[in-house]
């Protein structure tokens, strides 16, 4: 205290004065000293300012109208308590900095900011007027005087944000309403640590049980507003422009409807309750505004709009209908700086805690999948995958297939939050992709419930992840998604999703092989009936057309899944609609409608390439399922040539999606190999099988059906390839995996192909017997392709009864069944071909040569129109046809031996069956020639009939001849 | 350095400078007194008990340290303001805090966590326990003094001291956060560096 002052009458200068606890403890005793003394009433001074009188308090310290005797105007000077850390000076006056540089009219200005020992102090542009929240008390206003207001509120706000300040504490007393009109926001940001007894007197203890102070924890930290707090500020975790955004839609929702939204206990977010309120006395705003508000109270902060700038442009879009401008140049700019900030963000210490706008909003976008997956439901799974004595190497493949399939999700979520928080996307699309990634996070949750309830094997989870389709389809949505149609109203959307994840789930079920509950199928099918969303529709269409046994009811649903999509716009699922249309035909037998509907499809596919590039990935895996189904076809139709071409086309197709789905490119692996065998290439088909195996393997370990079915091919192959013990042994090794599921593939098959391998070794009862249990096999399905191969094994059966030595009763049965063959695919089918040849072999053993040779001959042309021109199948049809010629004298015999050697040669196999026999008859005719080298023919046949363990009869004719040969010399 | 009490004297013969010197030093203790009970009005009652104490209206005989004596008037004057401002039957200090008197907010000068904890505490004990507490530590009145400027025996000092402390004890626990263990006695003293 300075005695030496105490005969003058100046009031004393605080910042000369020894450390006044406080400018109010200066000021008390100015006016208490001149109270008793009588000397003018002069303001205390603080540096070049006289503070008048005190305007208010709060939590940082008080602010007081000033008057600056430099500039002479008026000031509003808030002084900053004393008693804080330093770091939270400098970081106040940091900010009071960079407010200083934000020349908005909506924003305080910021002229001056002081430090010293005594005090600090921050010189403000000086409002005569009052708060909003004053002037919202002494309400109602009608809604667009209050919008107005907003607005510029709102454009301040983001005024600031691109300078990179955060509010933090956002409400309507925060923001002065001059006498002039002018709005302006205030009070920014100035959280820091300071104690603030307003909040421990009673009435502020009041107050701040309503929430309507700044909260103060026990250690005097504080944090905002309460009854303004985003859901994220509640929690503690550090303010960004997105919880400003939040504040101010709860601002404006108490400026248009009296109160504040009151808040959901459990979830702390606000209820907007937008039809109540006082509509008689505040006119109710338009649905725009509506829409706005429910967009920035959104809980989760990512979802609000990317900026406070764009917000309120929606705000003035519904003041200036016309004049709104969407894209202003300033507020591109505000979203360029904010982009900026948000990806230039640096994390600072706790205790230098910035105002900045560093927050990344999408930090937490990704990890919005730990509902779903998290480390205690992979614990969960990993021990329901454990009984069973199932394979180490299938659990952790499972687990680590969900753990992959969870992370892309989150690195798609995580992107499509930061595009559209950078401006590069709108928000619609926005909208769009987060749909689609809760679709697949939904059917993800799905796919893990199912595992841990059903305890399904690896190849199980690989077709469920498969159906549930790849993240990347979300990625790629730009015009495709964007382009379905979907219904306008929110709540009839939100019913649509629902929907589809309904479906989704079933669709799951289904690839693991479950039955579908009557009750979710009645569901699907009353939502189905109810909606307004027709995509939605389609989908639930095609699920239940599946589901159906009613062959009109599945016509018509899958009918009315195309027009439906065609309504909706959505291309994927008209291509989906169109292909499932084909199958439908082709169960019917109706192969050329069949075909094309998949021309349908793959048109419909390429439109949606052309339609988004993103796509071209998903396309690929449509062009090799139409692809499939052609080949498919093809074979029905006996266009081998065709059905090779299709198959590789599907194999080439689905060969990018090997890494993740290898079984399905060793089903279209298998298809080639199938394709390539029939047209007699028997070798490269045998390396198509191989890797076929070899992917197959990788997936699976156990017995299962597509490793039987890829081995009994290979073995058929191997046979073509006149490797006879090898194809026994894949026949062998094919017959546990065929077994396991005889309803999908038919065992028939192996019973066929060990039929042909006794049947060339002349085992005929053993033939017989293999052969007969195919046709029982294939008896069972009525389906054309079993049908068919029934007629198939029926031919094999009339062989071996011709071989017995009962050549007639084989014509017989050749007969019926070639009536019947004619009856199921026409009388232009190669079949035919095969039953005409082995006609021509039962004739000639009935010594009926020339019919023999009429039936060969047809036989031989028929099978070259199919396309059929090498091979073994070949080889065998052109001896028949030569050995028919020998019979009847006919000089062709010769040429057409030297084909069939060449023919034979071609399969690159040296020790052929085939090849005994063609020796035999070409030495038999050299022999009688007396050219060519019949001895070296003998010698072969000797070799192939000793290595293939041949049959009998084949052996004494390769002896004969030996005979012949070593006597005629 | 002038003695308090021939400043006094001097004042209350007319000379203006002694009693601003007087002010200027006991203004603090004064501000400090009134402040946490009364917010914004504390120029006003410190104001009134200078000018009751240059009037001599309290007759002050001098066989008291001039701090005791400006704080019984401190505390005439208090009560005169509480009075008039609660009903007269519902004030007695004895069991009446300030939390309930209600006065209006006022934002004290305290500067730390603890400081709040322990004025809000302060303001929801019984009004005597709390002049005593505080005159006894922040203006380190001894107990001699107290009992002077309470205008009670000593011992009543003593007890009020004793039951001041359990009381504000009681009231810091209830405010206090579970980590931290608050001594009173320390809070108290370290309080005494506000002064500082």
């Amino acid at each position: 205290m300075l005695e030496e002052n105490a005969s003058s009458k100046e009031p004393p200068d605080i910042m000369a004065a020894a450390p006044a606890d406080s400018l109010d403890e200066a000021r008390a005793l100015a006016k208490v000293w001149s109270g008793l003394f009588g000397a003018g009433r002069e303001a205390p001074r603080l540096d070049h300012y006289y503070l008048l009188e005190e305007l208010g308090s709060g939590a940082m310290g008080v602010v007081y109208s000033a008057f600056d005797t430099q500039l002479q105007r008026h000031v509003a000077l808030k002084l900053l308590h004393r008693d804080r850390t330093s770091s939270t000076t400098a970081r106040l006056l940091r900010e009071a900095r960079a407010l200083a540089k934000v020349s908005h009219p909506n924003v305080i200005g910021v002229h001056a900011v002081g430090t010293g020992p005594g005090a600090d102090y921050i010189a403000m542009e000086y409002v005569d007027g009052q708060s909003l929240a004053q002037w919202l008390a002494a309400g109602p206003h009608p809604w667009r005087d209050t919008l107005r207001y907003f607005v510029a509120a709102g454009r301040g706000l983001a005024a600031a944000h691109e300078a990179g300040i955060v509010h933090r504490d956002f409400k309507p007393a925060n923001v002065l309403l001059g006498k002039d009109g002018a709005i302006r926001v205030a009070d920014f940001g100035l959280a820091w640590e300071g104690p603030a007894a307003l909040a421990s007197t009673p009435e502020a203890s009041d107050a701040t049980l309503k929430g309507e102070t700044d909260r103060l924890t026990a250690t005097g930290v504080r944090v905002g507003t309460p009854a303004y707090m985003a859901p994220e500020q509640r929690r503690g975790e550090d303010a960004s422009a997105l919880a400003d955004q939040f504040a101010f839609c709860v601002s404006l929702y108490e400026g248009l409807w009296g109160k504040r939204p009151p808040i959901d206990p459990d979830s702390g977010s606000p209820v907007l309750d937008l039809e109540g309120g006082p509509s008689s006395v505040v006119s109710r705003p338009p649905s725009a505004v509506i829409r706005t508000l429910q967009r920035g109270l959104k809980t989760r902060p990512n979802r609000r709009f990317a900026s406070q700038a764009q917000l309120v442009d929606e705000l003035e879009a519904v003041l200036h209908p016309r004049t709104a401008r969407r894209f202003a140049p300033w507020s591109l700019a505000a979203i360029a700086v904010f982009a900026a900030a948000v990806f230039a963000a640096v994390s600072e210490s706790k205790d230098d805690a910035s105002n900045v706008a560093t927050t990344d909003p999408c930090a937490a976008a990704g990890s919005e999948i730990e509902r779903i997956w998290s480390a205690d439901r992979r614990a969960a799974i990993e021990l329901a995958l454990n009984p069973g004595g199932r394979r180490l190497d299938d659990r952790r493949w499972v687990v680590d297939a969900v753990d992959r399939y969870a992370s892309v999700w989150a690195d798609s979520r995580t992107r499509a939050c930061t595009r559209y928080h950078a401006g590069a996307e709108s928000a619609t699309l926005f909208d769009s992709r987060v749909e689609c990634l809760d679709r697949k996070a939904q059917g993800l949750e799905a796919v893990t419930t199912l595992v841990e309830t059903e305890a399904l094997s690896a190849l199980r989870v690989e077709g469920l992840l498969f159906t549930l389709g790849p993240v990347s389809e979300c990625d790629a949505l730009a015009s495709r998604m964007h382009a379905v149609i979907r219904p306008e109203d929110p709540a009839e959307r939100a019913a649509g999703q629902a929907l589809l994840a309904r479906v989704d789930r079933q669709y799951l079920r289904a690839t693991a092989g479950l039955p579908h509950p009557e009750a979710a199928v009645a569901q699907i099918r009353a939502a189905a009936a109810a909606t307004t969303d027709l995509s939605a529709r389609g989908n639930a269409s095609r699920f239940l057309a599946r589901r159906t046994t009613d062959t009109d009811e599945r016509r018509r649903l899958r009918f009315s899944v195309v027009r439906d999509s065609i309504l909706s716009h959505d291309a994927h699922l008209l291509v989906l609609g169109y292909l499932e249309l084909g199958e439908l035909h082709e169960r019917a037998g109706e192969l050329d409608l069949s075909l094309g509907m998949l021309d349908l499809a793959l048109a419909a596919n390429q439109d949606l390439v052309a339609l988004d590039p993103d796509y071209r990935a998903s396309a690929a895996w449509f062009e090799g399922g139409i692809a499939e189904n052609r080949a498919r076809i093809a074979r029905l139709q006996g266009d081998p040539a065709g059905a090779l071409a299709a198959a590789s086309i599907a194999a080439r197709s689905w060969e990018p999606f090997a890494e993740d789905s290898p079984l399905w490119v060793a089903n279209a692996l298998n298809n080639v190999g199938e394709g390539l065998r029939l047209l007699g290439k028997p070798r490269a088909a045998i390396v198509k099988y191989d890797r076929a195996l070899e992917l197959s393997r990788r997936r699976l370990s156990r017995p299962t059906l597509e490793l039987g079915v890829m081995l009994n091919n290979r073995g058929a192959a191997k046979i073509d390839a006149g490797e006879l013990a090898a194809a026994e042994q894949d026949f062998r090794d094919a017959a546990p995996h065929l077994g396991v599921e005889p309803e999908r593939i038919d065992p028939g098959l192996v019973e066929y192909n060990l039929g042909a391998i006794a049947f060339t070794r002349e085992r005929y009862e053993l033939a017989r017997g293999h052969f007969t249990a195919a046709v029982e096999s294939f008896s069972k399905a009525d389906d054309i392709g079993s049908q068919l191969l029934r007629q198939t094994a029926r031919v094999a059966v009339a062989s071996v009864i011709r071989e017995q030595g009962d050549p007639l009763a084989a014509l017989a049965q050749l007969d019926a069944i070639a009536l019947e063959l004619v009856e199921l695919v026409g009388t232009r089918d190669p079949r035919l071909a095969e039953v005409l040849l082995e006609r021509s072999l039962a004739l000639r053993k009935a010594e009926r040569f020339e019919e023999a040779y009429e039936d060969a001959s047809t036989a031989v042309s028929m099978q070259a129109d199919s396309g059929v021109t090498h091979g073994a199948d070949r080889a065998h049809y052109i001896i028949a046809l030569a050995q028919a010629e020998i019979a009847t004298h006919r000089p062709q015999a010769q040429g057409h031996l030297e084909e069939a050697v060449r023919l034979v040669d071609a399969l690159e196999s040296p020790h052929h069956p085939h090849l005994a026999r063609t020796d035999v008859l070409l030495g038999a005719l050299e022999l009688e020639a007396g050219s060519g080298e019949p001895s070296r023919r003998v010698e072969r046949a000797a070799e192939i009939v000793r290595r293939h363990e041949l049959g009998p009869s084949l052996k004494r004719r390769v002896e004969a001849l030996g005979k012949r040969v070593a006597d005629g010399g | 350095m002038v003695d308090d009490h021939e400043l006094l004297a001097a004042w209350r013969r007319g000379d203006q400078a002694a009693g601003g010197v007087l002010l200027q030093r006991h203004f603090r203790a004064l501000y400090r007194f009134f402040r946490n009970k009364v917010g914004n009005q504390a120029d006003d009652l410190i104001q009134l008990t200078m000018l009751a104490t240059v009037k001599g209206r309290d007759g002050f005989r001098g066989d008291c340290s001039f701090r005791a004596y400006l704080f019984i008037v401190a505390r005439h004057e208090l009560f005169r303001f509480l009075r008039k401002r609660s009903h007269e039957a519902d004030f007695d200090p004895q069991t009446s805090s300030i939390y309930d008197l209600r006065p209006s907010p006022s934002a004290v000068a305290g500067a730390r966590g603890e400081q709040v904890l322990l004025l809000e505490a302060l303001r929801c004990i019984p009004l005597q326990y709390q002049l005593t507490l505080e005159l006894h530590y922040w203006e380190e009145l001894s107990t001699s003094e107290l009992a002077e400027a309470l205008e009670v025996p000593v011992g009543t000092v003593k007890s009020r001291l004793r039951r001041g402390r359990a009381a504000l004890e009681a009231e810091l626990k209830r405010r206090v956060s579970r980590d931290d263990a608050t001594d009173t006695e320390s809070v108290l003293r370290s309080l005494a560096l506000l002064r500082g």
